[in-house]
């Protein structure tokens, strides 16, 4: 089994191959880092800019050659250029034509150090990708021997989860990670001036995390008939008046991944990821992977 | 004790409260000053009731409605101070209710809330048909069109059904279901907005300044004016969010009482100004039935129609946010209500996607709209102010118990002058009490035993605290 790792031909990043190597270590699977640069135009002056895209696909070997050193030496990779008119699309067909059941992207320059920032490739990906997509936090890196030691599953009361989790805690499992189900909330402080006191929004949270807890009992059995009983580690709630504020109340370990589902409304086997999860994934300070929605 | 009343009077123990709000994790205490307590008092009192209370107050005080305001302010200064006392002698955070009931029992916690749902529910109500004036005064200002009567008015004034005031809060039940809230920079611009177009309207509408206005100065006496004082008490409520948030205050002892009273003196002062200009622009025999009252003074004096336009668009924007967090506050009182097994469980079912007690803010916000759809304005603003008096007269109550069951308590806040302010607060309530309409006491009285009939039926059996209290036996 292989996985796909995007890497810019320009840009010298380099979280998404550390987190690419950091899984494809964990997993006992290669690498295949793919650099996609634009497609040649269509027509009879298709060769004028043979030249210019000579130079970028130059660049792009150059930019792979780079990304390839700093990857451990017990993780075996290969490089590819692919030319496509998306970037997107370029990397989904590399997924595809290898059977690689994920994409690893690196977070946006644009973004805080530390935190998932999603570019606009990673942003296409994440609503149409037909395999699992793993997003690194900007400036993401780990030691040579780092491995995945816990998975952490975002869940929410309400819609079936369990393909969800009986996936990734089989994954959790299988890499002798640890398993844990979390769950976030985040609302803001009740009104100053309601009159009914400023920690009134608490009882409603304290309401939600208990129908939280209710269901977890369940939730944790899946965990462990997927996962062995070994890895699953207790159920825990984020909550805060903001989102980033709720994702920073749990604690994280390194090497920790965080996974998400996809929205209700993704097409069957696809990735989409949904109004809440972007925001979760947006203040993660882990990396993410956002699994497609089961097949029916 | 006989068993009834030691059921009736059960109270939720102060350490019950502490255990079940354990604050949230990763929650910094949040400290308030001076200042941003006395914001919160100004923000939470000003312009809800100024922007039509003259009209239902004037036509049964005449021009000494100017006394009215300041006694009226007296009484809602006194009774926050009690207030502000019981809520620091018991570490919860909550309504009144709460209060009460760990303080005073099950049974008067109950009474209390069936004052809430006024002060809260009605009031909402209340501001939305004040919303809705406003808004057919911007509309007439700007277009030269009014929403005809027959749906702009309640079925008692020739109308059918006030539309504007039933979308209005529709329009704030969405957003309350959708998780909105209105942040403390929202607060903070509100009370700009409205203190700026109460000072515009001071400033124009003096010019009109006409000092034979004030010639017959009390046509109904001392009744007339402590009348009006129960009508504009309305436009009082607010001040004891001042209480509510004392749990947070830094230094409570001196914060508070100078929170309240400063808030007090910058809202009664406005009042007074805002009245007095009122009066003295407009003979007080005009005042009855008169529709957005501030924006007609303004036009009537100008002759132009800006000044009035520019008022009636601050009360629409003001008097919006205003409706949005009463009503948020009424449907987290039914949620603490629901949460102690006074009322079914239904209010305290929290919605997984939006984070907030849906079927609860749908109940509530419907049965709101439909008050506001069909009662009158001047019904809606005295039920309102005899909930929110008796709410505080039980508070003063309250503090004399208190004091003299456990001596002992550690208080954040003490009242000054104990016993003189307890004791003043309870007389001001029932004097104001005493002198509002008939209709409007009956009305209250036949509510309160409503709610008290289905604390007998469903609380008294449902009650968590009784549930616990069998177990432990």
């Amino acid at each position: 089994m292989t996985i796909v790792a995007g890497v810019s031909p320009t840009h010298q990043t380099t979280d998404g191959v550390a987190l690419a190597a950091m899984l494809a270590r964990s997993t006992d699977t290669d690498l295949l880092l793919v650099a996609v640069v634009p497609a040649p135009w269509q027509g009879k002056n298709a060769h004028l800019d043979a030249g210019y895209r000579q130079d970028l696909r130059l660049r792009a070997e150059r930019s792979l050659a780079d990304a390839g050193q700093t990857i451990p030496p017990e993780v075996t990779f290969t490089t590819q250029v692919r030319e496509s008119v998306s970037v997107s699309e370029g990397l989904t067909e590399a997924a595809t034509e290898t059977g690689s059941p994920m994409l690893v992207l690196g977070s946006s320059t644009m973004g805080l150090l530390g935190r998932v920032a999603l570019g606009s490739v990673t942003e296409r990906l994440l609503h149409s990708s037909p395999v699992a997509v793993a997003v690194s936090p900007r400036g993401f890196a780990a030691a040579g021997d780092q491995r995945v030691n816990r998975v952490s599953i975002a869940y929410a009361v309400g819609p079936d989860e369990s393909s969800l989790i009986a996936t990734a805690a089989q994954v959790g499992g299988e890499i002798g990670a640890g398993v844990r189900l979390v769950s976030f909330a985040a609302r803001p402080a009740a009104p100053v001036t309601s009159g009914v006191g400023l920690r009134a929004e608490d009882q409603v949270l304290d309401q939600w995390a208990s129908d939280v807890e209710a269901t977890t009992d369940e939730l944790n059995r899946q965990v462990s008939a997927a996962a062995g009983d070994c890895a699953v580690e207790p159920a825990v709630i984020g909550r805060g008046e903001t989102w980033s504020r709720a994702l920073e109340a749990i604690d994280w370990s390194p090497g920790e991944v965080l996974v998400i589902g996809s929205s209700r409304t993704a097409r069957a086997a696809g990735v989409f990821l949904g109004g809440t999860a972007s925001k979760i994934a947006r203040h993660s300070p882990v990396p993410v992977i956002v699994l497609p929605r089961p097949a029916n | 004790m006989s068993a009834l009343t030691q059921q009736l009077f059960r109270r939720k123990g102060v350490k019950n409260y502490v255990e079940g709000e354990a604050v949230a994790e990763g929650e910094l205490p949040r400290t308030l000053g001076l200042l941003p307590l006395m914001m919160l008092g100004i923000g939470g009192t000003v312009g809800t009731g100024i922007f039509f209370v003259l009209n239902q107050a004037v036509p049964s005080a005449g021009p000494a409605v100017i006394i009215s305001f300041l006694l009226a302010g007296v009484v809602a200064g006194l009774t926050a101070l009690c207030y502000a006392e019981l809520a620091s002698s018991v570490p919860v955070s909550g309504s009144s209710y709460s209060y009460a009931y760990a303080t005073l029992g099950e049974l008067p916690a109950m009474g209390v809330a069936a004052c809430l749902m006024l002060e809260y529910g009605v009031s909402t109500a209340a501001v939305a048909v004040g919303w809705s004036e406003y808004l057919n005064a911007l509309l007439n200002s700007l277009f030269g069109f009014r929403i005809p009567d027959f749906l702009s008015q309640a079925p008692d004034q020739g109308g059918l059904i006030n539309l504007p005031a039933v979308i209005l809060i529709l329009m704030c039940m969405s957003l309350l279901i959708r998780g909105a809230s209105e942040s403390t920079t929202v607060n903070t611009i509100m009370v700009g907005i409205k203190l700026g177009v109460l000072t515009l309207f001071a400033v124009i509408g003096i010019t009109g300044w006409n000092a034979d206005n004030f010639a017959d100065f009390t046509p109904f006496g001392v009744a007339g004016v402590t009348g009006a004082a129960g009508i504009i008490f309305f436009s009082f409520i607010g001040l004891d969010a001042v209480a509510t948030a004392g749990g947070e205050a830094k230094n409570p002892q001196r914060n508070l009482p100078l929170a309240i009273i400063g808030a007090l003196i910058v809202v009664t002062g406005t009042y007074f100004i805002v009245a007095t200009v009122a009066v003295a622009a407009q003979n007080w025999t005009q005042f009855e039935g008169q529709e957005a009252g501030l924006a007609a003074i303004l036009e009537q004096v100008t002759g132009s129609t800006w000044p009035s336009t520019l008022l009636a668009a601050g009360a629409i924007i003001s008097i919006f946010s205003v409706t949005l967090v009463v009503l948020y506050g009424q449907t987290r009182i039914l949620f603490t209500m629901s949460k102690d097994g006074m009322i079914p469980p239904i209010f305290h079912k929290v919605n997984p996607k939006t984070l907030t007690p849906v079927p609860n803010t749908l109940i509530v916000s419907v049965v709101v709209a439909i008050i506001a759809g069909v009662v009158p304005l001047d019904l809606l603003a005295e039920m309102t102010s005899i909930g929110t008096l008796v709410a505080f007269l039980v508070v003063s109550l309250g503090v004399i118990i208190l004091r003299r069951r456990n001596p002992d308590l550690t208080r954040g806040f003490s009242v000054p002058f104990y016993p003189i302010t307890p004791i003043l607060s309870v007389l001001g309530c029932l004097w104001i009490i005493w002198n509002l309409d008939l209709v409007t006491i009956l009305v209250f009285l036949v509510w309160t035993a409503v709610v008290l009939a289905f604390y007998f039926l469903y609380g008294r059996q449902h009650s968590v605290l009784g549930q616990e209290r069998r177990d432990a036996r």
